[in-house]
């Protein structure tokens, strides 16, 4: 791995990245060994699906994350940085997906911002009206003009962009990354943004834009890399070699679409909706429709795969279902009975099991006990609960049960979940929501972090309920798992359910990533 | 259970966990125990006889003993009301406010309706200190679960308003019109709760509490839905809600359940110990209770031992300061001392078990 | 008519008597919660700060070593506070309670300790006292000299330290970065600015400041301690602080409104005016 960097190279390039290994506590690996390099005055894209590994690579370089292995080389010199403000001394700043600026704070305090200061006259005094002056007078020199009094929580979201990118600017950084800036802008602002970048180019800066979307990356890069599953997937020195469909497949590589012991679909004809969905509207937690208009519909013996970049509306049509999240508009039935905005409950007692993404959070409890979370969901009821009093000898035994049966590894079944590790948590959760007899499963991101032993066993357990004519909507970043997985795939993207395939052995994976990442509608 | 190997290291990490969250409020206890030996000593006072005698004074005979369980009465009525709150993660810092409206609530309605049979005005008088003491809670908490608004600040000012509102009765309304005493008349006997043993202060109160209140509440806590719910919430709302539970609801329920125990606390001291009511009807048994319940681990069992215990030192204060002259106040700082040691403690464990859970990040800075 | 205007300058002079150590204390409060932290334990200080002032005067018989010895314990205190719950990440509010219960009982006990068991039936009493200064001239003015012009030092201080306050929040860095660390610490941290810093730097400026605060009642106020005798002016202060929306002016507004009012009931209760008779 430690190839040494050559005389030219320095010269030429003014980040090189060799080796890189990240392996998040958890066990997750995100970089497997990553070489990357930026040339003086480039722009450079840095392309793949979530999970790929962007994210950490860039905030290796911007000193908010540490490499496990590998090393960095800036402006010629091996560094390790030990926070942002280190690589920001080298000049190197990020603009993260989520934007680091105080809301109440004007755009030109904003910018002023921890600004290390010379002296202490000018550390004392901050005249607004001067310091506004001077913002106002750098924005329009670098050609990305604001308003420095303006408050930054009134601006649109591609302001506050340029408000990190000129903060970034202001501190004279000269390598900026930009992790996907174009996720949360309009196709007019996304045309400014890269007038902008390309004028920034011209003054010698280097730009990495980080992006899943191929057509973007076509649009304005001057050098591609392509990151897959924590390694290089390719590297494409001129973007005039390659179109859209050749960097879709690229980034979402080779695929075997294989199905493990399923027995075949059950009979199709005489198949019974479980979960149907109709021209449904949910807001976020911003106020944004981040479901506009979706029709999804699911049956009894099936596992339906959801594939979509994060971010496109699953979380919120889950939620919805649920009754967590009460929708604007549209129906949502659950085994014939319409259950919009109906409590939570309500919807649980139909029949709906769940899955949660966030473990943790939505999951389990950490401070209750294993026997104690594994009947969460039912020790008000029969037999668990009878004439109001607990029956804990039941539970207990209950729990034995289950963790006997689902394989948890637990200290013992009084001790709190917080000391089981993501794998025993995640096998805990599938016993108790499997314990209810659920005749419709969601499950979101179900095999997120875990190994290959916990992976294999969520997907039996799906496959399982599914034979034995369940209906499982399986929301996955993960292609290969819902390709694995699934009877049917519908495609979601941009809060719509975009492509739906009745038959997975006949997919053509190329037309699907381009459903998914937005090229075909 | 799994395979022995990989099970080991948790288990060890659980046994040590264990140790440690059990033992704490034994350490709690014996560590303020030092520091007060230690300020025993620094003012002149020999810390062993000092000790003994507190001991001595509090448990040394039955006389002793009957009057540290009339003491420790109230302050387990109102941790007992506190742990609800507590395990729900409500925190409930107006117990001393709801006490005192419970207490001229009951006041009021004895010598109103002390010309009925006993015990009617007993019960009634009970009853209304209790819902007095709900209603107190109700404004925090409807704040709380409507609008999320912190409660620990609202029932905490509330404790002010409270004591001052009953102040000004006391001065006004209420005051005794014969001996011009900010205080009530003495209650009617009809309304008195009987006395257990002759010559002794010792009342049914007392032993309503520890013989039905105590197991009642284990029972509600730790064996029915009721308490599975306030638990779920407290330690994980985001969960109990995709469970299907109400947090607002629940919340509602057990700061006003809370403040209704406060209440019930105000009422038994108007009917069985101090018989009327006035200004000072509690030295901070609402506040002591908040350390009690932390004490007692948010269970009865615990919760009464360390009610007598609080009860205990209080009640010893007095004696050794007459006998020993020390300063009386002895009580009041052991109280404050146990609450930042509990507080400390429980916060402190609570924070090395998570420490297994280390931010990955070197510098939070959003990011995805 | 002079009668008149002999109780309205007495009462408005009694009003800002009311004013300066919750105002000081107010002031602190807001600084902190402007860093990013409530600080529940002001209470707490402002006794300890009542309490050491007193015994200090008292025994010194110099009012001034007594305000000196009350900002220093409230510095102490305020610290304490911060390495519980900045360093070790505890609980604010709980903290804040729990400290404020720690030096009730401190308080109590060490008031007894000092003075013994028996105190006498009038209370010790210090003999000299933070008096108001008159200045010459312009406190013979009538009616505004007295109430403008002959008060606490600490009352100028305070209204100084308002437009200072608000100068130093909205105009200079550092007021920027305080505020940055109280409107998202991860930002401000990311910006590489020391958020711990910041914060102990505040609570040490409050810290002072109540504990000079809570002096006032000793040894200014009145001239002996009494148990509580602070009696939730803390928790008013922070109070005024939220109600004057984190502004160093509208909180001196709402304290002095609140001053008025209580300086108001004083009044009432004094003429006999009150429900008792």
């Amino acid at each position: 791995m430690q190839t040494r960097v050559s005389g030219r190279e320095l010269l030429r390039d003014v980040v090189v990245m060799e080796g890189i290994v990240k392996v998040y506590p958890g066990g997750t690996v995100a970089l497997r060994g990553v070489d990357f390099s930026l040339r003086y005055g480039e722009i450079h894209c840095l392309l793949g699906e979530n999970g790929a590994g962007k994210t950490t690579l860039m905030k290796i370089l911007a000193g908010s994350l540490r490499p496990d292995l590998g090393r960095v080389v800036v402006k010629g010199e091996e560094v390790r940085f030990r926070s942002p403000a280190d690589a920001a001394k080298l000049g190197i700043g990020m603009v993260h997906q989520h934007f680091s600026l105080i809301p109440s704070f004007t755009v030109a305090e904003n910018i002023v911002l921890g600004y290390p200061e010379e002296g202490v006259r000018q550390k004392l005094k901050l005249d607004i009206e001067v310091l506004a002056e001077e913002i106002r007078r750098f924005s329009e020199d670098v050609g990305l003009p604001v308003n420095p009094n303006a408050l930054t929580r009134e601006l649109p979201a591609g302001m506050k962009q340029r408000v990190e990118i000129l903060r970034l600017l202001y501190r004279r950084a000269d390598v900026l990354i930009l992790d996907e800036p174009t996720s949360i802008l309009t196709p007019l602002e996304v045309g400014e943004l890269f007038k902008a970048l390309r004028k920034l180019k011209a003054q010698g800066k280097t730009i990495v834009l980080v992006t899943h979307k191929p057509r973007e990356a076509l649009a304005i890069a001057d050098r591609i890399t392509v990151l897959r599953r924590g390694r290089v997937a390719a590297r494409i020195e001129d973007p005039g070699e390659i179109d859209e469909s050749g960097l879709a497949e690229l980034i979402v590589g080779e695929r075997v679409a294989t199905s493990v012991s399923k027995v075949g679909n059950l009979a199709r004809g005489v198949r019974r909706p479980a979960l149907t969905v109709k021209d449904l509207y949910v807001l976020d937690d911003r106020g944004v429709e981040a479901v506009k208009g979706l029709d999804l519909e699911l049956y009894e013996g099936e596992i339906l795969g959801v594939a979509g970049v994060v971010g496109n509306g699953q979380r919120e049509l889950v939620e919805a279902i649920l009754g967590l999240r009460r929708p604007v508009k549209g129906r949502i039935t659950l085994l014939g009975v319409e259950v919009t905005g109906k409590p939570v409950g309500e919807v649980i007692s139909l029949g709906l099991a769940y899955i949660p993404e966030e473990r943790l959070l939505r999951g389990v409890s950490t401070e209750l006990s294993v026997a104690e979370n594994l009947v969460v969901k039912q020790y008000g009821k029969e037999p668990f609960c009878r004439r109001y009093l607990i029956n804990v000898k039941l539970i207990k035994e209950f729990a034995r049960g289950a963790v006997r049966e689902y394989n948890i590894v637990a200290p013992d079944i009084n001790s709190p979940v917080k000391f089981l590790s993501g794998g025993n948590i995640q096998r805990l959760i599938i016993a108790r929501e499997l314990s209810l007899n659920p005749r419709v499963v969601i499950a979101e991101q179900p095999t997120a972090g875990l190994d290959v032993k916990a992976t294999n066993f969520v997907h039996e357990k799906l496959i399982e309920l599914r034979n034995r004519g369940v209906a499982v909507l399986l929301i996955s970043a993960d292609l290969d798992e819902i390709l694995k997985l699934s009877d049917r795939i519908a495609v979601i993207s941009g809060g719509r359910i975009v492509k739906v395939y009745d038959c997975v052995e006949a997919i053509d994976l190329r037309e699907l990533s381009e459903y998914m990442l937005g090229i075909r509608r | 259970m799994g395979s022995g190997e990989e099970g080991a290291v948790e288990r060890a990490i659980v046994r040590r966990y264990r140790i440690l969250y059990m033992s704490y409020p034994v350490i709690a206890v014996a560590l303020s125990i030092a520091i007060l030996a230690l300020v025993m000593y620094l003012i002149g006072v020999d810390p062993i006889k000092g000790l003994r005698t507190l001991f001595y004074s509090s448990f040394g005979n039955a006389y002793y003993v009957t009057e540290t369980l009339v003491r420790a009465t109230p302050i387990l009525m109102v941790s007992l009301g506190l742990m609800f709150a507590f395990s729900a993660g409500v925190w409930n810092i107006g117990a001393e406010g709801q006490l005192y409206i419970g207490g001229v609530a009951a006041a009021v309605t004895a010598i109103s309706l002390g010309w009925l049979p006993p015990p009617i005005p007993l019960i009634v008088a009970w009853v209304a200190g209790g819902v007095a003491g709900a209603l107190w809670a109700f404004p925090p908490a409807a704040l709380k679960a409507k609008y999320g608004i912190n409660e620990v600040f609202t029932t905490l000012m509330l404790n002010y308003v409270a004591i001052y509102f009953v102040s000004y009765l006391l001065h006004g309304p209420l005051m005794n019109p014969t001996t011009l005493f900010p205080e009530t008349v003495t209650l009617p006997e009809s309304s008195w709760l009987p006395r257990v043993v002759p010559g002794y202060r010792l009342h049914a109160g007392t032993i309503a509490l520890f013989a039905v209140f105590v197991p009642l509440t284990y029972l509600v806590i730790k064996r029915t839905p009721v308490g599975f719910n306030l638990r779920l919430v407290g330690s994980n709302p985001e969960l109990a809600r995709s469970c299907g539970i109400n947090i607002g609801r629940q919340v509602m329920l057990t700061l006003m359940l809370s403040g209704f125990f406060a209440g019930l606390s105000g009422a038994n001291e108007v009917t069985g110990v101090v018989l009327k009511m006035r200004p000072d009807i509690s030295p901070g048994y609402g506040y002591m209770g908040i350390a009690v319940a932390l004490l007692g681990r948010l269970n009865p069992v615990g919760i009464a031992l360390a009610s007598i215990f609080m009860a205990g030192v209080v009640n010893g204060s007095y004696t050794i300061s007459m006998m020993l002259k020390i300063p009386i106040g002895i009580a009041q700082f052991t109280q404050g001392l146990l609450i930042v040691i509990i507080t400390l403690g429980e916060l402190l464990i609570r924070r090395l078990t998570e420490a297994r859970k280390a931010p990955v990040e070197l510098k939070p800075g959003g990011g995805g | 008519m002079a009668v008149f205007m002999d109780l309205a300058v007495g009462y408005l002079s009694a009003s800002l008597r009311i004013l300066t150590p919750i105002g000081l204390a107010a002031v602190g409060e807001l600084i902190v919660e402007r860093s990013g932290i409530l600080n529940l334990s002001v209470e707490g200080i402002m006794l300890m700060g009542a309490f050491v002032g007193f015994i200090t005067t008292f025994y010194t018989g110099n009012p001034l070593l007594g305000l000196f010895a009350a900002g220093a314990v409230g510095l102490v205190l305020a610290l304490v506070f911060g390495l519980l719950t900045v360093s070790a990440g505890l609980d604010q509010v709980l903290m804040g309670i729990a400290l404020n219960l720690f030096v009730l009982g401190t308080t109590f006990f060490l008031y007894r300790a000092v003075f013994g068991w028996y105190v006498s039936p009038i209370p010790p009493h210090v003999k000299t006292l933070i008096e108001p200064i008159a200045i010459p001239v312009l406190s013979s003015i009538p009616v505004i000299g007295p109430i403008l012009f002959n008060q606490l030092a600490l009352t100028y201080v305070l209204i100084a330290l308002i437009p200072v306050t608000a100068y130093v929040l909205n105009s200079t860095k550092i007021g920027l970065h305080l505020r940055a660390c109280g409107e998202n610490p991860q930002v401000a941290d990311y910006m590489g600015i020391n958020v711990y810093l910041y914060r102990y730097a505040a609570l040490a400026f409050e810290g002072v400041l109540a504990g000079i605060a809570g002096s006032l009642y000793t040894i200014s106020l009145y001239d002996m301690f009494l148990d509580n005798i602070t009696a939730g002016r803390g928790f008013v202060a922070v109070a005024m602080v939220i109600l004057g929306q984190w502004s160093p002016w509208k909180t001196l507004f709402a304290t002095f409104f609140y001053s008025m009012v209580e300086a108001l009931q004083l009044r009432i209760q004094a003429l006999g005016l009150s429900p008792t008779g």
